[in-house]
């Protein structure tokens, strides 16, 4: 098992061993990162999602680039499926950004989904703030937009960059509802091809708004009275960046102005502390329930339906609540 | 080491232009339940970065075009000195045998001949990932002596 090193000579093999320990759910890497949660908080998270062959990988590749030039440093975290029948992976996102293999102020860590069991969004998470605490100010997570996991990846992010190329489908598609909702700025990337106009025309159901002196066409308005601008891309040739990164920069400016942010960062908090306690009330019942032989006999007799498991649930909460009860009761005596 | 998890770095040394073999055995490794991690042309900075960011558990350099002895010479001592000492290094593609035992000789852990069928290489792995590490080298080196 690989030790966790803290040596400032060599920050990236800190933060890699540092999500690696995370990765495998280690108690090492969870009390060095219960450090660095007063270093979080500054970085501007970017998450970009889309169907798989539209561009994704090659638009981080050109965002680096593009933020890069304007002196940020840049975090990449790039998410691909791991094979449902033998487990393994190939993490193809690193070939494309070959460009900034030795840049030291760009890390970029290739995951595999591991199935929906692996617990892959609560490593991303805690990724993020590994990269934000060690200094990165622009953090980049790259998600194939299909399924639960990559949905909730994509929601711990300030803004998503909705990837799609033309030829996704007509108006109609884009109107139905899930993942076009979830998109801050739609990129419509390969706009060299034939049909780029059309598609991008299918997508705007407002009239164009301004951002700054430049006008960009609308498609529509979310929850936060955001209104989505669409911009055409060619990551390949690497046009478009500049409006596609002066937009997002608009929309983390918006979410300032409307104190949005904060309402972001605890949402997103709140959600993670659920998280890791269900999980934790959930491997310490497991644990316990290995070497109880009460709790074994009573699990029994929900196997054959002697109880049936609500109202073994709802007992177990019942108990929760008097040792809860128990324990205020003793404190004030 | 969890056997089901294991990560791999599959590179190319710069200009070493070659893609059906290397993609070939990247598919290999994964259907072997690997975590493959492609990175294609890199100099020997940019394969350590790789090395060193991706936190991989192997690194698997296939070789084209040559030049097997010069990347090793320099690759090895490279990622010992970014603190990397616990990796397995598998070199393979158009590696003439005599070289073999050279490479060994340099830290390459094993060196596999063309046409071999994938499980060789990915059975290897599993047997001697986290067993065999960088830090033998060094050891080698100096009971040679």
């Amino acid at each position: 098992m690989k030790p966790f090193v803290a040596t400032t000579e060599h920050p990236d093999r800190a933060i890699s061993r540092l999500i690696s320990l995370l990765e495998r759910g280690q108690q090492e890497g969870v009390q060095r990162i219960k450090k660095l949660y007063p270093h979080c908080g500054r970085a501007h998270v970017i998450g970009i999602t889309g169907p798989p062959g539209s561009g994704k990988s090659c638009l981080v590749s050109a965002l680096i680039g593009a933020f890069r030039a304007r002196g940020k440093s840049v975090g990449v975290l790039a998410v691909d499926p791991s094979s449902p029948f033998t487990g393994g992976a190939i993490l193809g996102d690193r070939d494309r950004m070959g460009a900034f293999a030795a840049d030291p102020e760009v890390f970029i860590r290739s995951f595999a989904t591991r199935g929906s069991s692996g617990g892959l969004a609560a490593v991303v998470n805690d990724a993020v703030d590994v990269l934000d605490a060690f200094g990165k100010e622009v953090i980049l997570v790259e998600t194939v937009g299909v399924g639960q996991i990559e949905l909730d990846i994509a929601q711990l992010a300030h803004t998503v960059l909705l990837v799609l190329v033309p030829g996704y489908g007509d108006s109609l598609q884009a109107m139905k509802a899930g993942i076009m909702e979830i998109g801050d700025v739609l990129v419509m990337n390969k706009a060299d091809q034939p049909g780029a106009d059309r598609a991008v025309n299918d997508l705007c159901f407002q009239h164009p708004l301004k951002f700054g002196a430049t006008e960009y066409k609308c498609s529509r308005y979310n929850a936060q009275h955001w209104g989505v601008p669409v911009v055409k891309t060619c990551a390949l040739k690497n046009t478009g960046l500049d409006d596609l990164v002066f937009l997002a920069s608009e929309h983390y400016a918006f979410l300032q102005r409307q104190d949005l942010l904060s309402e972001k960062n605890r949402q997103r908090r709140k959600k993670q502390f659920l998280d890791i306690l269900s999980h934790s009330i959930r491997n310490s019942f497991l644990t316990v329930l290995k070497t109880d032989p009460d709790l074994q006999r009573w699990t029994s007799k929900i196997e054959t339906l002697d109880i049936d498991p609500y109202t073994a649930a709802e007992k177990v909460i019942q108990f929760i609540q008097f040792a809860r009860e128990a324990a205020v009761n003793t404190k004030h005596s | 080491m969890s056997e089901q998890h294991i990560k791999v770095l599959v590179a190319k040394k710069k200009i070493d232009v070659h893609g059906r073999g290397s993609k070939l055995i990247a598919q290999e490794l994964r259907d072997a339940g690997m975590e493959v991690v492609y990175f294609r042309f890199g100099t020997v900075d940019d394969i350590v970065n790789a090395v060193v960011q991706e936190d991989v558990d192997v690194l698997a350099l296939s070789i084209f075009t040559s030049g097997h002895l010069a990347i090793t010479q320099k690759l090895i001592p490279a990622l010992k000195a970014r603190g990397v000492d616990d990796l397995l290094l598998v070199m393979g593609g158009c590696i003439p045998e005599v070289d073999f035992d050279a490479l060994r000789g340099l830290g390459a852990h094993e060196v596999f001949l063309p046409g071999l069928p994938g499980e060789v290489v990915a059975d290897y792995i599993k047997q001697n990932v986290g067993k065999r590490s960088l830090a033998e080298t060094g050891k080698l080196a100096a009971a040679a002596q």
